[in-house]
């Protein structure tokens, strides 16, 4: 598959969360793919980018594409995730009650990106960093 | 394809292709070919922005004129209540209503009784929890709509599936006048008289129901000129020709001004307005940033309706009269209704997306245009100048990959940057001397 866009993501910058999926969904939007599939790439793609954003130092966002699938990658240098299996959960988060309160870190990153993706694999060091690989296939007609 | 109605035209014997239009159309659907501005059908969405810039008065909308009133027995108005705003004597609406009669009509009312009507259902709609697609988007605007249908097709589900209060308005007289007359639907002509092209365009051709509803309509801009000669003419001080007006403080806000806040309280609503704001709020939707907002009543043109592009006077002046105007009517009047609310405010059928067309049915070739696009772009100044008669450098690139009349010459900075090349080509292969010539004179490149 056809790498066709990489978008550098800084860690902390809450501020521009977001931009690479709304290139990437223009892009899913001139191919011609239908509304509903955009809809998944693109909440897959945003709470990728925004978890490197809230736990990374920094990372790229990759966009692979061909006529059956679409591929996002999201790699950051940050440190990692302990348990991936828990992390998985709904509701599951590290953040602070604090930030909680403020009605951020509801837990719901990964499996918000799992459930929109048709596979997700995620593979973590830590103290390293994280990629996860989300494949969406393009439904025909 | 479906055929899709435009009010917006360009007069092509007015234009100069001065790129105006080009640069406020929202939709990128203005090209400019030969000299003169052209509307790309199947992205217009008929906000108008283009009649405002336009210096030329190139652009305008069609529109009914009054005349045609004359070939129906039974005429009603629905006018916007944006037309008290227009006129510094604002607190005379009983006697503008009593010209409209002069003028006609068997019976008239405002977008705003559509207000009173529809209002309690919207607010149960978004009391519901189980109208899961938030924050809804108000049909009011048909500009708004039609943004969505075309450019934001996967928000579609957004958009409350509620009729919109000129809708509503005209079935309710309708409703009342047969009632009242016994007259039958085809001796009666429905008008409406409009603030904007949007509205014009929702009126030939609606978006969520089988059937016209109103049989024409007036520009609020035509039916103030016809007023003030009529005004100017007469004297009206001693003459018995008041209206009734229906309406209420908050339906009246609404209807001129979008103020929702007060009605919905119990909902998170919000008011937005100007087309650039909508869109930027509709990514942000699109993109999953929004949370929390339950009801968005949103409207294309700065200031809601009265900054509608029918209108004469400034948005700002109209919209104050408005609110002296509310301050005059009741809080919350019943209205009774002689039948069920739900009937004529449900549509006919569901809104469906427009979307414009891919760059093919083929993903594989679509992929490889996409490329193509891309490729050319990057040669492209990125100064999005509009001289070459698309909106921006972008949009030059896929007309060109696309098979549009346009190849990268169109760009002003590739073709001068091409001329100096090859000008400075010609004069060194002109400095060349060949073996069969007479050099001896020199040769003295320019």
């Amino acid at each position: 598959m056809e790498l066709l866009m990489e978008f550098e993501i800084k860690g902390g910058d809450f501020l521009n969360a977001g931009e690479s999926s709304g290139v990437i969904k223009e892009y899913l939007k001139k191919i011609g793919l239908s509304p509903a599939f955009i809809r998944r790439v693109l909440i897959a793609a945003y709470e990728g980018e925004l978890n490197v954003v809230a736990h990374a130092y920094q990372g790229t966002i990759a966009f692979y594409m061909d006529e059956t699938k679409v591929k996002v990658v999201v790699r950051d240098k940050g440190p990692g995730i302990p348990d991936i299996d828990k992390a998985m959960e709904e509701g599951y988060s590290t953040a602070s009650p604090e930030v909680r309160e403020m009605g951020f870190g509801a837990g719901m990153g990964l499996p918000n990106m799992k459930r929109n993706s048709d596979e997700m694999e995620i593979a973590s060091e830590i103290d390293k960093g994280t990629e996860v690989t989300m494949m969406f296939t393009i439904e025909k007609g | 394809m479906l055929d899709y109605f435009h009010a917006v035209y360009v007069d092509q014997n007015r234009c100069n292709g001065c790129t105006r239009c080009l640069r406020v159309c929202p939709t990128q659907a203005m090209r400019i070919r030969h000299g003169k501005a052209n509307i790309l059908e199947n992205k217009c969405i008929d906000c108008g922005e283009c009649i405002r810039v336009c210096p030329q008065k190139a652009i305008s909308a069609k529109i009914d004129s009054l005349e045609i009133i004359s070939s129906y027995q039974h005429k009603l108005l629905v006018y916007s209540p944006v037309f008290f705003g227009q006129f510094r004597k604002h607190d005379n609406v009983k006697k503008i209503l009593g010209i409209f009669k002069l003028l006609g009509f068997d019976d008239i009312i405002g977008v705003d009784t559509g207000g009173m009507i529809i209002s309690d259902i919207i607010k149960n709609f978004l009391k519901d929890r189980k109208n899961i697609y938030r924050p809804y988007i108000s049909t009011n605007c048909p500009a708004v709509v039609r943004l969505i249908q075309v450019k934001f097709p996967s928000l579609i589900n957004h958009l409350v599936p509620l009729r919109n209060l000129m809708d509503v308005a005209g079935e309710y007289l309708k409703h009342i006048y047969k009632e009242k007359t016994g007259v039958s639907d085809d001796e009666i002509g429905l008008f409406y008289l409009s603030p904007c092209p949007a509205k014009v365009v929702a009126i030939y051709q609606p978006e969520a129901e089988e059937k016209r509803i109103f049989n024409g309509v007036f520009s609020l801009g035509d039916m103030y000129n016809e007023i003030r000669r009529i005004m100017e003419k007469q004297d009206f001080s001693e003459m018995d020709m008041e209206e009734e007006i229906i309406s209420s403080k908050f339906a009246l806000r609404w209807s001129a001004l979008g103020d929702v806040e007060n009605k919905f309280n119990e909902s998170v609503t919000l008011r937005i307005d100007g087309i650039q704001n909508a869109i930027r709020f509709l990514e942000r939707l699109e993109n999953g940033e929004i949370k929390d907002i339950d009801f968005v009543d949103m409207y294309s043109c700065d200031n809601a309706c009265v900054g509608g592009v029918f209108t004469k006077e400034d948005a700002f002046i109209s919209e104050y009269r408005i609110k002296k105007i509310a301050e005059g009517l009741p809080d919350d009047p019943s209205l009774t209704l002689p039948f069920d609310r739900d009937e004529i405010c449900s549509i006919g059928m569901p809104l469906k997306p427009r979307p414009i067309s891919p760059l093919d049915e083929d993903i594989k070739e679509a992929l490889r245009k996409m490329k193509k696009i891309e490729e050319v772009n990057r040669l492209l100044p990125q100064l999005n100048c509009g001289m070459c008669g698309c909106p921006t450098c972008y949009d030059l690139a896929e007309d060109i990959i696309i098979g549009k009349d346009v190849t990268v010459y169109d760009c002003p900075v590739i073709l001068k940057e091409r001329l100096r090349k090859l000008s400075k080509d010609i004069v060194e292969m002109a400095g060349h001397v060949n073996p069969i010539e007479d050099d001896s004179e020199g040769f003295t490149p320019i």
